[in-house]
C-alpha cells in the first residue's frame, strides 16, 4: 500500500510541475524527479537503519547544492537562526568578552560598553565561577557562552571571584540586546583608522558613528581616512554598498547579474563623503573577500581611494538566502557581481595601487636614544610590526603635503 | 509551488479515509518531504546563477542522501553497474588498494600483496587526508576511489596519510594494471599453507586445487593447514561463503540481519570438510575485511581452527543493488553479517583466540659457545635411517605471525594424532 502511495505523491508534485509549461524540457523534469521519488521509497523501505525521512531530505538538498559550487549549501533551522544572529550581529545577552580558565570558570577579558554586565557593574578581571548557581568550571567556553545568550528581558546570577574581595559576589544581570560591532576604531597619526571586521547591520551606521568621533578628535589634524579590510571575509552585500556610499559622492557601487540576462542590478551612491574629499587608503590582503572586494574595487575604480595590500581572495558570487519555513534555509549563489568598471572579480581579486606585503621592519644601525634618566640606550630593535599600516599613515601624510601644495600654488 | 501544496492535500484527504490514523500520517509526512525537496529543486532550477540540468541536481541529490546514510549506499550508472559486474578488479585498479570511508575521509581497509599501495607502506586503517593535493573530505566513496585510480599506468599519486601515533606524512605510489591475484600455497615439513589474497569467483576451485596439491606433496603424514587472510580485504561475499563451506563439515556460515533486527539471510555448508577434521590455524588481522572477516567468523565460531593474529577490520554490511529509472541502480545497505554465534561484524570485527602482533623476535646469544655431543671428540654418528629430510618451501624467519601459526598448527596436528 504505503509503495503505491509514494508513487502518488511523486507523480503529483511532478504532474503539477508539468502544467507551468508541458514542454519537452518539463518532461525530462519530470523523469529525473521520479527517479528522486523511487530512489527515497527504496531507502525507506529497505535500509537497515531507521532512516527519518525529514533527514533524508535535508541529505538530499545539502547533496545538491554543495554539488553546484562552494557557497551553496542547505542550513537546518538551527544553523540558520545562528546564521541570522551573525549577520544581523545582535543577539540577547549580557555584553562581556570572556577567556577561558581552566578548572575555574571564564575570566571577562572587559565589559562592552553600554551593556547590561557594565551597567550591572560587572569589571574587568572577574572571574565568574557560577551561572544561575551552577559551577561552570567543567564545562566549555562554547558551552558557557550559550548558557550567558538568552531572550531579551530576561535575568542571569553571575558568581563572580574579584580580586580584593574575600566572599564571592552574586550580580544579576538582565539580558538586552546585544550589537556585536563589526568596526573598530582609532586615530593613526593624523588618520582617522577603521577596521572593517566582517559586514554586519552595524557596519554602516558602526562608521558613521567612527567618522563622527575620529574627526572631533582629530581636530586640524585631520588629514585622511584608512579603512582596513584586512583578513575581512565579507558579509552583507548591502552593507558594503553602505560603507562605499559614505564614502564616495555618486556614482555606481557594484553591478550584480544573474542567470537571466535582464536581472542585473545596479547600486549607486547618494550624496555625501563622510572623509570631505580627504585621501583615503584601503588595506587589503588574501583574506579580503566579498564584500570587502566591492568597497576596494569600487572605491578603486572610482580612484577615489588608494588600494594598498596584497591580492585579494577573489570571490565574485552572490548568494540569496531563501528561506524554507520551519525546515531552514537555502544559501544558493544566484549572482556574480562586478565592479563599477565592469570587472569581476571572481577568482583573480582585486589587485592594489600599491602592492606592500606585510613586513616587520627593524634598522640597519642601532638607533641610540636617551632614556627618561638621560642615559643614552639603543631603541628597541624592532620599529613596526605592521608595515602595511604604517605604510599606509605615511601615504596619508605625503598625500596631504601634496594637496595643500596643490592648493597654495 | 503552492498549487502543489494544495493538491497535494487534495489527494492526501481523500485518500486518507482508506489508511488508519498512523499510516495517512506518516504519508502526509512522505508528501510534505518529498514536497520540500521538489521545492528546493525548483528554486535552484530557477535562480541559480548558472543553468544546471534537472540530470545533475537530482544525481546530485541522490548521491548526498545515499552517501549519507553509509560509505556503502550509492547510486550506479548503468555504466558503473556493468562495471562492477564484468571486472571484479575494477576498485583496485592503480593502486590495489581497498577503501572505506570514515570520519569523513578514505580510510585503508588493506593494500593486495605486492601492489603499488603495498609497495607504498600503506597499511590498514591509514586515513588519506588528501590525494594529489586534493582534499577528500566530503567526497562519497566513489568519488574517492575514482580520485585514487584517476591516472594512467606509469602516473604517480601522492597521498597524504594520517597515521595513529604518527605525524602526517606523504606517500608516493606509481600506478600499475593491477594482476588479478591468485590463490598460493607452501609447505612446511608435514603442514600445509595458502595464502588467500582477495576472494573472487575463481578462489574456490584454486583452493581445492591448492589443498589437493598440498597433499600430494606432504603425502599420508599431512597435519593441518594454516589459511592466511592477512591483508585480504574481503571481495566477493559468495565466494567467502563459499571458501568457508569447503572446511566446515556442518553448522552456519554467517547471516543478515535487516534494519528490523530479523534474520533475513542465513547461509549454512552444503559440502564436506575437504581437510577430513585436520587442524586448521587461520591468520587474521587488522586488513582482514567483508568476505575474509565472514569466514575467520565461521571457522571460528563452528571451532573449526583458531584464529590467530589481531582483530579484524570489522567491514561486513550486505548490500543489494536495484534498478531504478531506465538506466540506473542503488546499491543499499539491507543487513549486517552476524557471525554464526551472533556477532555483528561491522565496525567490531572478529577477535582473534590467540593475540599475536606483528613482532620482530631478537635472539639473546650465549657469551660461550655450548657443548654438544655431536662436538666431542669421538661421539657416534648419526644413524642412516634416522636422517630427516626437512621438507619446507616457506620462510617463516621474518614473519613472527606466521611462525607462531606454524608453531601452534603443529602443536594441534601432534595432538590430533594422540587423540587417534
Amino acid at each position: 500500500m504505503i509503495r503505491v502511495f509514494n508513487k502518488i505523491a511523486a507523480l503529483t508534485v511532478l504532474l503539477i510541475g508539468l502544467q507551468a509549461s508541458a514542454t519537452a524540457a518539463e518532461k525530462s523534469s519530470y523523469d529525473h524527479l521520479n527517479l528522486f521519488g523511487d530512489v527515497f521509497e527504496i531507502v525507506r523501505e529497505q535500509h537497515v537503519s531507521q532512516t527519518d525521512g525529514l533527514q533524508l531530505i535535508y541529505a538530499a538538498i545539502t547533496g545538491m547544492l554543495a554539488a553546484l559550487d562552494p557557497h551553496s549549501g542547505f542550513m537546518d533551522a538551527e544553523t540558520y537562526r545562528e546564521m541570522q544572529e551573525r549577520t544581523s550581529g545582535q543577539f540577547g545577552g549580557l555584553g562581556i568578552e570572556v577567556k577561558m580558565e581552566d578548572g575555574a570558570g571564564v575570566r571577562v577579558v572587559r565589559p562592552m560598553d553600554e551593556t547590561p554586565a557594565s551597567r550591572a557593574g560587572v569589571l574587568a578581571g572577574d572571574l565568574i565561577t557560577h551561572l544561575d548557581g551552577n559551577p561552570i568550571n567543567d564545562i566549555t567556553l562554547q558551552e558557557a557562552v550559550e548558557i550567558m545568550r538568552g531572550p531579551i528581558n530576561s535575568e542571569i546570577d553571575l558568581t563572580i571571584s574579584r580580586e580584593g574581595a574575600s566572599d564571592p559576589i552574586i550580580i544579576t544581570v538582565t539580558r538586552d540586546v546585544i550589537r556585536l560591532p563589526s568596526i573598530t576604531y582609532r586615530t593613526e597619526g593624523t588618520a582617522a583608522y577603521i577596521r572593517i571586521t566582517s559586514f554586519s547591520e552595524q557596519t554602516t551606521p558602526g562608521i558613521r558613528k567612527a567618522m563622527t568621533t575620529l574627526k572631533e578628535e582629530l581636530g586640524d589634524n585631520y588629514q585622511g581616512v584608512i579603512i582596513d579590510v584586512r583578513n575581512n571575509p565579507g558579509g552583507l552585500l548591502d552593507q558594503s554598498v553602505g560603507v562605499v556610499e559614505a564614502f564616495l559622492d555618486r556614482g555606481e557601487v557594484v553591478i550584480t547579474r544573474g542567470r537571466d540576462p535582464n536581472n542585473v542590478q545596479r547600486f549607486t551612491a547618494r550624496r555625501g563623503d563622510l572623509a570631505d574629499g580627504k585621501p583615503i587608503i584601503v588595506l587589503i590582503n588574501g583574506g579580503s573577500a566579498s564584500a570587502s572586494e566591492i568597497v576596494a574595487g569600487a572605491l578603486q575604480d572610482h580612484k577615489r581611494a588608494i588600494i594598498l595590500g596584497t591580492q585579494s581572495f577573489g570571490k565574485g558570487s552572490v548568494q540569496t538566502i531563501m528561506p524554507m519555513g520551519q525546515y531552514g534555509a537555502m544559501r544558493l549563489t544566484t549572482s556574480r557581481y562586478y565592479t563599477p568598471s565592469g570587472r569581476s572579480i571572481q577568482a583573480t581579486g582585486i589587485t592594489p595601487d600599491i602592492i606592500v606585503e606585510q613586513a616587520t621592519v627593524e634598522p640597519l644601525f642601532p638607533i641610540i636614544v636617551e632614556d627618561e634618566n638621560g642615559e643614552e640606550v639603543v631603541e628597541s630593535v624592532v620599529q613596526t610590526q605592521d608595515y602595511q599600516l604604517q605604510r599606509a599613515r605615511e601615504l596619508i601624510q605625503a598625500l596631504s603635503v601634496h594637496q595643500s601644495t596643490r592648493i597654495n600654488n | 509551488m503552492k498549487i502543489i501544496n494544495l493538491s497535494v492535500i487534495c489527494l492526501y484527504f481523500i485518500l486518507a479515509p482508506l489508511g488508519g490514523q498512523s499510516f495517512a500520517q506518516e504519508n502526509a509526512n512522505i508528501y510534505e518531504q518529498l514536497n520540500l525537496f521538489g521545492d528546493a529543486f525548483d528554486r535552484v532550477r530557477r535562480s541559480y546563477v548558472e543553468e544546471v540540468s534537472d540530470k545533475k541536481l537530482v544525481t546530485s541529490a541522490i548521491n548526498g542522501l545515499l552517501a549519507d546514510l553509509d560509505p556503502h549506499s550509492m547510486f550506479l550508472t548503468a555504466e558503473e553497474y556493468e562495471n562492477k559486474k564484468n571486472s571484479p578488479l575494477s576498485n583496485f585498479a592503480g593502486l590495489g588498494l581497498q577503501i572505506t570511508m570514515s570520519q569523513g575521509v578514505a580510510q585503508v581497509v588493506a593494500p593486495l600483496d605486492n601492489s603499488p599501495a603495498s609497495v607504498a607502506g600503506l597499511r590498514p586503517g591509514d586515513l588519506i587526508i588528501d590525494v594529489n593535493q586534493t582534499p577528500i573530505y566530503g567526497m562519497t566513496l566513489n568519488q574517492a576511489m575514482a580520485e585514487i585510480k584517476g591516472g594512467p599506468p606509469g602516473s604517480k599519486v601522492e597521498l597524504l596519510i594520517i597515521r595513529e601515533g604518527e605525524d602526517p606524512f606523504t606517500a608516493i605510489a606509481k600506478r600499475e594494471d593491477i594482476e588479478t591475484p591468485a590463490v598460493t600455497w607452501s609447505i612446511r615439513q608435514t603442514e600445509g599453507y595458502i595464502r588467500i589474497p582477495l576472494f573472487l569467483d575463481s578462489t574456490t576451485e584454486q583452493i581445492k586445487q591448492a589443498v589437493s596439491d598440498i597433499k600430494a606433496s606432504i603425502g599420508e603424514s599431512f597435519g593441518g593447514l594454516i589459511i592466511d587472510l592477512r591483508n585480504t580485504p574481503g571481495g566477493s561475499i559468495q565466494a567467502g561463503i563459499e571458501v568457508a563451506d569447503l572446511f566446515l563439515h556442518d553448522g552456519e556460515i554467517v547471516s543478515v540481519r535487516n534494519n528490523n533486527g530479523d534474520i533475513s539471510e542465513t547461509f549454512t555448508t552444503n559440502l564436506n570438510d575437504l581437510l577430513d577434521g585436520k587442524p586448521i590455524v587461520l591468520l587474521a588481522d587488522r586488513g582482514t575485511a567483508g568476505a575474509a572477516e565472514i569466514v575467520t567468523g565461521a571457522i571460528k565460531d563452528n571451532n573449526r581452527g583458531v584464529v590467530v593474529g589481531s582483530n579484524t577490520f570489522g567491514l561486513g554490511s550486505r548490500q543489494k543493488i536495484i534498478p531504478v529509472g531506465d538506466d540506473g541502480y542503488v546499491q543499499i545497505t539491507v543487513g549486517y553479517f552476524y557471525s554464526p554465534s551472533g556477532y555483528t561484524i561491522e565496525g567490531l570485527g572478529i577477535e582473534p583466540e590467540v593475540n599475536i602482533e606483528p613482532s620482530r623476535v631478537i635472539i639473546q646469544e650465549s657469551r660461550f659457545p655450548r657443548r654438544r655431543e655431536a662436538t666431542l671428540r669421538g661421539a657416534l654418528d648419526v644413524a642412516d635411517d634416522e636422517e630427516q629430510t626437512a621438507l619446507s618451501n616457506i620462510s617463516v624467519e621474518n614473519d613472527y605471525q606466521l611462525s607462531r601459526a606454524f608453531d601452534l598448527l603443529r602443536a594441534l596436528s601432534l595432538l590430533d594424532q594422540t587423540d587417534n
